[in-house]
């Protein structure tokens, strides 16, 4: 026995330092190294299988390592384009997820305020009844972490089952600002290029946006090119001093929201200076105006009044709104008026949870298309996102309350009558009013149900709302008084969204299910069930067919396409109906291979169009538009629009917008003048509060908290305090506070001069301890376009306790 | 016993000192592997998971250590003190 373990240790050792070794050696030869070779560990008894790192929307591929049922390793998955076998912190934890001691592991029902344990079946009997007795009060609200078949599910369940196209995800709360910036410019979601950019890129500017601890990976990708001596800079514009600050060449701190009136004064500089690329525009873009504060697509304008309207954010005016001087807005200008240079810009909450998230969006498109700083490699805007299927399941597969597959809209009667044919449902099926935004759903749970439109019931599946929503006094708490309304939650461990919950079903996660990923570069990722998931629980995928088929059952109209059949009829090969509601016969069959498949009808509709499946087990991912070549050969595509890379553009057209807005083939360059914030500081509420992430921990903490190395390094939250304003304040580190908005307050320890720092009058909370909420202080004010609420600027008052 | 290997990436002004290489050999739980660039392989071999976690961070914030990046985790269970046995007896 000893003798085995000695053996088992070396050969651990062994495989580890190979492992390591590889990478070093592959790594310090070139960032952009190509990605070969299996090379995994040789280890006994393991058996290894890829899948996309669990966390970010970065979407590292590892390599998992399962000995007896059970996750016993993680490596860098070396044949991944995204990580080239390297993983950040969080990945390192990521098999540990799966193993905290109060997994959830039988459904439960609150019986008299007590939740009691009881049957997957009569979970799912309560399910159907509870949709039954009022389908239009029924919602489902979703997730940028489920899988793409599962997203899938959900959104056919309610567009086409329920019909009341109320499904929404917390993606709403994280990216929807993007989407809609997309939209408007380029008349199609999602970015044109990807990660790659990083190692083509002169200048990196981040937009608000904390790189080095939000995606460690890319931000090595562009650290190792700057240890190697290559020519490049990085510019952080940001609110506060972080992590990423310490190495940017230079620091741009900025005032809240004022990155509008920055990027129209570069655009403003590009043109009075005559920078701009004459050529790209004239060619390529269109120029739109505001004609509302809520207009996606704006109105047609001349180049001649776009000037007119960008002309007074001059760096003057701009310097005192900013709070940049007239030379950093100066250089600015200059920067993005060279042409011999390629600048990536990328952003993430910073410009996404904005109150003008689209506006800021289409403004940072618009100097990147004014100076033509667009569509080479290493330089162009990019978004990126921060759950592993953001992209894939929210915006693909569009879990928006108004969207269908396939980048497709339930209000567009062509839209909805090619979803009708594609599931087989009869005509006039689709719902062609869009269902409640996240905003507005919960504040109609959250409402008596007498009220007209309320809604009465919520399905939760993989998120956790009673955390992540703002201003959660209004949004969440409501519900405990409120008796007539019931809400579901599946989810792998107690939150604080379970605590209200009435039905509670376990749910299996990550390498315990089937699955498919859509990260921020259009890569779709699939991977293999590799472990039994604990107790009872089961897939969210499967939780949503077995209710689906209840209601069938019962005789539910919604559930039927128009041949009769139940909506979610698949065959196999032989014909034979797949029994995709029956647990016991889940795995009998790949149902995520069915439903993908199904799916990707709808992908080439926009030209989305995804790798089959069975490419997709193959590779590390693949970027969508995916095509055969005249070899039979399925090929990505690293650069949408971009002659040479994307197959769609025609060829001699160089760049071809082909969803443009005006049908031109045209991107749009957006005017969209500065407004500012909804709250601000003031007399009675003297600070801002900037709310985010930290390294340690994804998100609300749900995971990374069970995680004990993880929760021992970051155990809670804490408030980040200015070192002046704390001196003032007589605040030492440690010390309680109490903060207060016009919506809550919260005790929480002070941090001064901690792992970053903030300005004078700013104050900093992360999210991701459910036992302080800083969701309680927050604004629900959101974009009017995108409906993506401000987590970022509210006004608070600060004051020590005792 | 946890055991992870990792790779350091130096700071690149400081690529060319080889003491970080004489400070991580010394340490009982770190087998240092070969250099490559900036770039240096090493093996963890910790206790527990919040060691593991605790050196990462050590390591971290060593003077000319850039980041640390995870090239491999595994988290079976290796009893130490058998493990020291057999390696006494060898």
């Amino acid at each position: 026995m000893k003798n085995q373990q000695a053996d088992r240790r070396f050969f651990l050792k062994t495989a580890a330092m190979a492992a390591a070794t590889a990478l070093a050696a592959g790594v310090a030869r070139s960032a952009s190294t190509t990605p070969g070779g299996d090379a995994l560990p040789v280890l006994q008894d393991v058996e290894w299988n890829k899948a996309p790192c669990r966390f970010c929307g970065t979407g590292c591929h590892v390599q998992v390592g399962v000995k007896d049922g059970k996750v016993v390793a993680v490596t860098g998955d070396r044949k991944a384009d995204v990580n080239k076998g390297l993983l950040c912190v969080k990945g390192y934890h990521v098999g540990m997820i799966l193993y905290g001691e109060d997994r959830l592991t039988q459904p439960q029902l609150r019986v008299n305020g007590k939740l009691e344990p009881i049957s997957w079946d009569k979970a799912i009997q309560i399910i159907s009844e509870r949709i039954q007795k009022s389908p239009e009060k029924f919602a489902i609200y979703g997730s940028g972490q489920w899988t793409i078949p599962e997203g899938y599910v959900a959104n056919k369940f309610i567009k086409a089952g329920i019909t009341n196209n109320m499904i929404d995800p917390n993606a709403r709360l994280c990216m929807a600002s993007a989407v809609t910036g997309y939209i408007g410019t380029y008349g199609v979601d999602e970015p044109y290029n990807g990660f790659s950019d990083l190692d083509h890129a002169d200048c990196v500017i981040l937009w608000g946006n904390n790189l080095s601890e939000m995606h460690p990976i890319l931000f090595s990708r562009y650290m190792d090119r700057k240890i190697r001596g290559e020519k490049i800079s990085l510019v952080d514009m940001t609110t506060r001093w972080t992590r990423t600050s310490q190495m940017a060449d230079h620091v741009l701190m900025m005032q809240p929201q004022s990155d509008m009136a920055i990027a129209n004064c570069i655009a403003n500089q590009l043109i009075a200076n005559k920078t701009y690329s004459r050529e790209f525009v004239e060619k390529y873009c269109n120029f739109r105006g505001p004609d509302g504060p809520a207009s996606l697509k704006g109105v047609p304008i001349s180049f001649d009044e776009y000037q007119a309207l960008v002309a007074e954010y001059t760096p003057e005016k701009v310097s005192k709104v900013s709070g940049l001087s007239v030379e950093e807005l100066t250089w600015l200008g200059k920067l993005f008026g060279n042409p011999d240079i390629k600048i990536t810009s990328l952003w993430c909450m910073g410009m996404n949870q904005h109150t003008q998230g689209t506006a800021i969006n289409n403004l940072v498109h618009a100097i990147h298309l004014l100076s033509g700083h667009w569509g080479k490699p290493g330089d162009g805007p990019q978004s990126l996102t921060g759950q592993p299927s953001a992209c894939g399941t929210v915006r693909e597969v569009g879990t928006l309350a108004h969207a269908l597959p396939g980048g497709l809209l339930v209000a567009n009667p062509e839209h909805a009558a090619k979803v009708e044919e594609l599931w087989g449902l009869p005509q006039g099926r689709i719902n062609p009013k869009p269902g409640y935004h996240t905003v507005q759903m919960w504040e109609k749970f959250c409402s008596p149900s007498e009220e007209k439109d309320s809604i009465d019931t919520i399905w939760v599946q993989v998120t956790n709302p009673g955390q992540t929503l703002p201003n959660l006094h209004k949004l969440f708490d409501p519900k405990e008084k409120l008796k007539n309304k019931f809400l579901i939650v599946s989810d792998v461990y107690p939150t604080a969204t379970t605590k209200l919950a009435d039905l509670i079903l376990p749910s299996a996660m990550w390498v315990e299910k089937n699955g498919v990923f859509g990260n921020s570069e259009r890569r779709t990722q699939q991977w293999f069930k590799m472990v039994q998931p604990p107790g009872e629980a089961r897939d969210d995928c499967w939780q949503t067919l077995a209710v689906a088929h209840q209601l069938f059952l019962d005789g539910f109209a919604g559930m039927k396409k128009k041949d009769g059949s139940f909506l979610f009829h698949f065959e196999d090969k032989n014909g034979k109906t797949v029994p995709v509601w029956d647990w016991e016969k889940y795995y009998d069959y790949n149902v995520d291979e069915f439903l993908f498949e199904e799916y990707r009808q709808f992908t080439t509709i926009k030209h989305k169009n995804v790798a089959p499946y069975q490419e997709l087990v193959k590779a590390r991912g693949m970027r969508w538009p995916v095509t055969q070549d005249k070899n039979g050969v399925w090929r990505d595509t690293a650069y949408r629009f971009v002659e040479g890379f994307d197959p769609f553009v025609e060829q001699g057209k160089k760049f071809q917008f082909y969803h443009s807005t005006t049908g031109d083939d045209r991107a749009m360059i957006f005017f969209r003048p500065y407004v500012p914030p909804p709250e601000m500081p003031d007399d009675e509420y003297p600070f801002w509060l900037d709310t985010g992430r930290v390294l340690e921990h994804w998100h609300s903490g749900t995971m990374t908290m069970r995680v004990p190395p993880l929760r021992k390094a970051m155990p809670s939250a804490y408030v980040e305090v200015n070192n002046e304003d704390a001196r003032k304040l007589g605040i030492r580190t440690g010390d309680k506070v109490k903060l207060e908005t016009r919506r809550g307050e919260l005790q929480l320890n002070a941090w001064i001069d901690g792992r970053a720092s903030c300005p004078p009058g700013h104050l900093f909370v992360p999210f991701f301890d459910e036992n302080l909420l800083i969701n309680q202080l927050t604004l629900e004010a959101h974009c009017p376009i995108s409906k993506q609420p401000d987590y970022k600027k509210c006004a608070v008052r600060i004051s020590k306790v005792g | 016993m946890k055991i992870s290997s990792m790779v350091i990436t130096l700071d690149g002004n400081v690529a060319e000192i080889s003491s970080i290489e004489e400070i991580l050999a010394e340490i009982s739980c770190i087998e240092v592997g070969q250099r490559h660039g900036c770039k240096i392989p090493i093996v963890l071999e910790a206790e527990n998971e919040s060691n593991s976690r605790d050196w990462f961070h050590r390591i971290s914030q060593f003077p000319g250590v850039f980041k640390v990046e995870v090239a491999f985790v595994s988290f079976e269970d290796l009893n130490p003190v058998e493990c020291q046995e057999v390696e006494s007896q060898e």
